[in-house]
């Protein structure tokens, strides 16, 4: 590429230095020119020997002038970038154009998911830049007017497949939704289909009754009393909306075949604000959006804590323990509310192999010093649930009841057992040297005190976890884990 | 010299032909030895069987009469129609499908738009979904079967012009488009277009 490159740029020095070569020998000539010397005849008209008018060679002058500049500014010539550092990019037609992008974070940024949406509710500009991007994106099946067709739900009644609290319909654009129904030709007899559809095209005529085929085989999914379930897409069958056609036929084609039903993930096309926009819109056009915003839980912070600028190096750690450091997968510990000082001794201790977990060594094997202080430092700065204070019942002689809190608050000194509070702080908190226990999952406490056991984890002064944990059964294991996990 | 351009043709055909040699030199040589460049950097990857049956429906139907495959750099463009062409993206494109008429709307990351099951019913009835719109019917490609021996000659014919298939792909596709429809071929072109050169999110902004 780079041999084509200074071929086309000698040619092209070559070809500009036979043009100014060309201009320059005429503009020469152009002294012994004279106006009076007839060089030809054509059929009575005469051809003089008349100067070339001056405009042209001042114009071929500043045409030369410019090609140079031009050189000299742009990329033109092999790899030269240009003087003023133009690239391809910056040709891009900037159209007046709204942005909303400053308007979106400055909403995200310190407010709760409930007041982020109620305030997007009242930007006009946001409003109308969703409503733009519905027209582009979404129109196409669901209708200019959202109001859907045969197959594509509409948006603006209530009856929502998924949900339709923000969140819900953030979700449902940012990551698609497949919809499935099982067929059930094969499963059910005739006999029993043709009742199921009668039944089924009933069941918004009258007073709800309860079938027991029904039950036995749909209720899974659209729920004891057909009203659906939001979690897996299953309509309200006792509406007099239908999707996918109301006639017996309809209903009874779909029970028989089944029916799978997809709505695209926009995630990877449509960047955050793009779609909280959307969302907004789609919201906007509910009768009372008010209404679908209170569907959500509340003082959750999802958009303003994904604010955070998340540095490279830590996408490998928040796919399984999340951006916000809950725990994005099963297994996958909180390592929101543990201390920087522990997070980085752990971080080093997967290294030297003293604690063992393939996952964990292979990842950590590439991080050095300075992306593990940031990993420990970025999850020691989120934010975990605070602890409310915990005052178990004792009995006379000042000993607690429940052998769980027992072992937590006070040990077990006929066994040698301390206390977890007596490392693990007060309210089992966590310090620098010793990792919070409250709120953790319940599945990977357990595993942890069995990795002491089994000597998969190690690492601690003096084997001090170690030997608790070597006299506590697996009942109390069991039972530590789901106490301390449910900690708030 | 302008003695010798105006009375002999011989000289004008060598002065002509020497101009339009340096623009030959200088603008259309140096892209015949791009190709392995372009083919280190592009994340395209070469049409499956199905999708190049379906590219071949794509031009017999004269799609590109009505649509293009050219997204220009200009924010209207990025906006509506996503990620703008880039010069390493149509490196197992033959012949490019660019087009030059928008009565409707571009194709280039069509695939990333929406389902399969809605280019099928656009398909075959596009008022049913898009009352507007002015896009002819084209039921009949979902009740006429491929020809096996015309995918294969097709795909026989993108290897010789450089798209990297092996012979056991070659060998394999028939499998893949025995008893598919032409419409399912070009429900599944269709699909694949802008897939495989997307851009994390925010595409279009």
């Amino acid at each position: 590429m780079e041999s084509m490159n200074i071929l086309s740029s000698v040619l092209s020095i070559i070809f500009f230095f036979i043009m100014v070569a060309v201009i320059y020998s005429q503009f020469r000539k152009n002294k012994t020119a004279d106006s009076n010397k007839t060089i030809e005849q054509f059929d009575g008209i005469d051809e003089k020997d008349a100067p070339i008018p001056k405009v042209f060679f001042v114009a071929y002058l500043i045409a030369f002038i410019g090609a140079i500049v031009y050189v000299l500014l742009y990329p033109s010539l092999a790899s030269w970038k240009g003087f003023i550092g133009w690239t391809e990019n910056d040709d891009a037609y900037v159209a007046k154009s709204i942005d909303i992008n400053n308007n979106i974070n400055a909403i995200i940024n310190a407010n709760t998911d409930e007041q982020v949406f109620t305030l997007l509710q009242k930007d006009p500009l946001v409003l109308q830049s969703g409503k733009s991007l519905f027209g582009d994106n979404c129109s196409a099946c669901h209708g200019q007017d959202a109001k859907g067709q045969y197959n594509y739900p509409s948006l603006v009644d209530k009856d929502w497949l998924y949900g339709g609290s923000p969140q819900d319909v953030y979700t449902t654009i940012h990551n698609g939704r497949k919809g499935k129904m099982p067929a059930w030709k094969g499963v059910l007899s005739g006999k029993d289909i043709d009742e199921l559809t009668q039944y089924v095209s009933d069941l918004n005529k009258g007073p709800f009754k309860s079938n027991a085929l029904f039950d036995a085989n749909c209720s899974s999914c659209h729920g004891k009393d057909a009203q659906g379930t939001h979690g897996v897409g299953a309509p309200n069958l006792t509406d007099d909306i239908w999707l996918h056609g109301s006639a017996k036929a309809d209903i009874k084609r779909n029970i028989e075949n089944g029916m799978s039903n997809e709505m695209p993930d926009f995630g990877e096309r449509l960047s955050r604000n793009q779609i909280l926009s959307l969302t907004s819109y789609i919201v906007s056009l509910q009768s009372e959006p008010q209404d679908n915003i209170d569907f959500m839980q509340a003082n959750t912070y999802i958009f303003s804590r994904n604010e955070q600028q998340l540095p490279a190096v830590l996408t490998a750690c928040v796919a399984c323990h999340g951006a916000d450091g809950l725990g994005a997968l099963p297994g996958a510990p909180k390592l929101a509310g543990l201390k920087q000082a522990y997070i980085y001794n752990q971080l080093n201790l997967f290294v030297s192999g003293l604690r063992k977990n393939a996952t964990m060594q292979n990842i950590v094997a590439g991080l050095d010093v300075k992306d593990k202080l940031l990993a420990a430092s970025y999850f020691s700065s989120l934010d975990s649930p605070a602890i409310s204070k915990i005052t178990p019942e004792k009995s006379a002689d000042g000993l607690i009841n429940d052998p769980t809190e027992r072992l937590i608050f006070q040990g077990d000194w006929q066994r040698a057992i301390p206390a977890c509070s007596t490392c693990h702080g007060q309210e089992t908190e966590g310090s620098p040297s010793f990792p919070r226990l409250a709120g953790q999952s319940s599945d990977y406490l357990e595993k942890q005190l069995f990795d002491w056991r089994t000597g998969d984890r190690t690492g601690d002064q003096g084997h001090m976890m170690q030997n608790v944990v070597n006299k506590l059964t697996d009942d109390e294991i069991k039972s530590l884990s789901k106490y301390l996990s449910k900690m708030k | 010299m302008e003695e010798s351009i105006s009375k002999s043709v011989m000289a004008f055909i060598t002065i002509t032909t020497v101009v339009v040699l340096f623009s030959f030199f200088v603008w259309v040589f140096p892209g015949f030895f791009f190709t392995n460049d372009l083919k280190e950097i592009t994340t395209a990857k070469p049409y499956t069987a199905l999708e190049l049956a379906g590219r071949d429906v794509y031009m017999a139907e004269g799609c590109v009469a009505c649509h293009t495959q050219m997204v220009r750099n200009l924010e209207p463009e990025r906006k509506r129609y996503g990620r703008p062409n880039k010069m390493e993206d149509d490196v197992y494109e033959f012949n490019f499908l660019w087009s030059s008429q928008r009565t409707g709307p571009d194709l280039t990351n069509i695939g990333l738009k929406y389902t399969e099951g809605w280019h099928k019913q656009h398909l075959i009835n596009p008022q049913a979904i898009v009352p507007a719109s002015i896009m002819p019917q084209y039921p009949w490609l979902f009740e006429k079967k491929l020809n096996v021996s015309h995918v294969i000659a097709s795909m026989k014919a993108m290897k010789k012009l450089g798209v990297p298939y092996t012979d056991t792909q070659i060998e394999n596709s028939s499998s893949k488009v025995e008893g598919k429809t032409k419409g399912d071929a070009l429900v599944a072109y269709l699909m694949s277009l802008g897939v495989d050169t997307r851009e994390k999110g925010g595409d279009l902004n």
